[in-house]
C-alpha cells in the first residue's frame, strides 16, 4: 500500500525526486521552504524598489523575482504534499478506502500545482504575474480544507491504533474472567464487573467523539481562512478530547488489574 | 723631666663581662601572657563553633511539622501498589494475566505520550497577494 501510494502520487512528476522515506520527504520540504524564504525577500525587495524608483529596469527585476518566487511557492507547496503523501503511507490506524479518499485529495492538488507551475515561464509582466498568482489565491482555500482534512485524518489514525491495543487489554480481561470467574466471591465478582462497566463506558465516549471528528472532518467546509483555522482547532481539541477518554479508560484497567491480582 | 706614673685610684673600674649565654636544650617556660591569648582564642573558636551546630539543629526541629517522626513522600500512594500483606488470586501467575498485566500498566503511558499531531508536518503559511 506504501509503495502504491507514493508511486501513484510521484507518477505524476517524472522528474521528481524519489523519496525513500518520510524523513527524506520531511528534509526536502524544510530545504524548498527554506529558499521559498529565501526568494520571497528577494521579491519584497525587488517590489519595494520598484514601488519606490518606478524605472524600468526595477520593473525587470521585480518581475523576474516575482516569477522565481512563485514557482518556487508552487515547488514548495508540492514538496509538503509529498511530505503529506508519505505520512499516509506510513499510517497503520486509517482503513483503506479513507486513505484513499485522502490520496485522491493530494492527486487534485498535485495536478493543479503543476498546472499553474506551468503557466509562470509565460508571464510577461507584472500584470500577468498578478493574474497567475490569483489563480493560486482563489484555489488556495480549497488546498486549505483539503491539507486539514489530511492532517485531522493523520490524528484520527494514530487514535485508531490507540483503540485497537485498548480493545486488545479489555478482550485479555475477559478472558480472564471467562477462565477464573467461577473462584470470585459475589463481592468481587460484583467489583470486576462495575470496573468493566466504567472502562466500557469510557470505550464508547471515546469511538463517538472519533465518529464526531470523521463525519465533520469528511464534510469539512469554510467561509474563508480564518473560518477554516478556527474549525480545524476545534477538530484538534475534540482529538484531545477522544484521547482524554481513552486515557480515563485505560486507569480503569489498571483498577480492574488490581482486582483480578489481589484476592482481597 | 722625668715621667711619673699616676697613683692607682682607689675603686677600680668595674670590667664589663659578657653575659653567658643561657643553653637552649632545655627551653625557658614561655611567657603567661602571650600563651593566655592562644588559650583565649581557641575557646572563642570552639565557642562559635558549637553555637553554629546549635543553631542548625535548631532550624532543622522547627521545620519539621510537629508530631512527624520522619519524612513521608509527597507523592501519592497509588492504589493497588504491590503490598507484600496481600494475597494474591490463584491465577495472578499465570501466563493470560501476565500479559494482560504487562498491557494494562504499559497503557496509560502508551496513550499519554502518543503523537496525535506531528508539528514539524503543518502547512506552511504563505503570502499570496503579491501586491503589485
Amino acid at each position: 500500500m506504501k509503495k502504491f501510494a507514493v508511486l501513484l502520487v510521484l507518477s505524476l512528476f517524472p522528474l521528481s525526486v524519489i523519496f525513500a522515506s518520510t524523513e527524506q520527504a520531511r528534509k526536502d520540504y524544510q530545504f524548498q521552504f527554506d529558499i521559498y524564504r529565501s526568494k520571497f525577500t528577494e521579491f519584497q525587495v525587488a517590489k519595494n524598489e520598484y514601488a519606490k524608483f518606478k524605472t524600468l529596469t526595477a520593473q525587470a527585476t521585480a518581475l523576474d523575482k516575482t516569477k522565481s518566487m512563485m514557482a518556487q511557492r508552487d515547488q514548495l507547496l508540492h514538496s509538503y504534499l509529498t511530505l503529506l503523501a508519505e505520512k499516509l503511507a506510513e499510517d497503520q490506524g486509517l482503513g483503506t478506502s479513507t486513505k484513499q479518499l485522502y490520496i485522491t485529495l493530494i492527486q487534485n492538488e498535485l495536478i493543479f500545482l503543476e498546472r499553474h507551475a506551468q503557466l509562470i515561464p509565460s508571464i510577461g509582466s507584472l500584470e500577468d504575474a498578478d493574474r497567475v498568482s490569483g489563480e493560486l489565491e482563489s484555489h488556495y482555500k480549497v488546498l486549505s480544507v483539503s491539507i486539514r482534512q489530511i492532517l485531522i485524518g493523520l490524528s484520527v489514525g494514530q487514535l485508531s491504533i490507540l483503540g485497537s491495543m485498548f480493545d486488545s487489554a479489555v478482550r485479555d480481561a475477559q478472558t480472564i474472567v471467562a477462565l477464573y470467574g467461577g473462584s470470585f466471591t459475589p463481592e468481587k465478582q460484583q467489583t470486576i464487573n462495575r470496573w468493566i462497566l466504567q472502562i466500557n463506558n469510557k470505550r464508547s465516549f471515546f469511538q463517538q467523539k472519533l465518529d464526531t471528528i470523521m463525519s465533520v472532518n469528511t464534510q469539512l467546509e469554510a467561509a474563508d481562512l480564518d473560518d477554516l483555522e478556527t474549525k480545524f482547532n476545534a477538530m484538534q481539541q475534540t482529538v484531545a478530547e477522544a484521547r482524554q477518554y481513552l486515557a480515563e479508560g485505560a486507569s480503569f484497567m489498571i483498577e480492574l488489574k488490581n482486582a483480578l491480582k489481589y484476592a482481597q | 723631666m722625668t715621667e711619673t706614673t699616676p697613683p692607682s685610684p682607689q675603686i677600680l673600674p668595674q670590667v664589663e663581662t659578657t653575659p653567658e649565654i643561657e643553653s637552649t636544650s632545655a627551653l625557658a617556660p614561655m611567657p603567661v601572657k602571650p600563651r593566655k591569648n592562644i588559650l583565649i582564642i581557641i575557646i572563642v573558636v570552639v565557642v562559635i563553633v558549637l553555637l553554629i551546630l546549635l543553631a542548625a539543629s535548631v532550624k532543622t526541629t522547627t521545620s519539621e511539622p510537629s508530631g512527624s517522626t520522619a519524612r513521608t513522600s509527597s507523592t501519592p500512594t497509588p492504589t493497588g501498589v504491590a503490598v507484600s500483606t496481600r494475597a494474591l488470586t490463584t491465577f495472578a501467575t499465570e501466563s493470560a494475566f501476565l500479559k494482560f498485566e504487562t498491557t494494562a500498566e504499559g497503557l496509560p503511558k502508551l496513550i499519554s505520550g502518543a503523537v496525535l499531531q506531528d508539528p514539524t508536518i503543518l502547512p506552511p503559511v504563505l503570502d499570496l497577494p503579491l501586491g503589485f
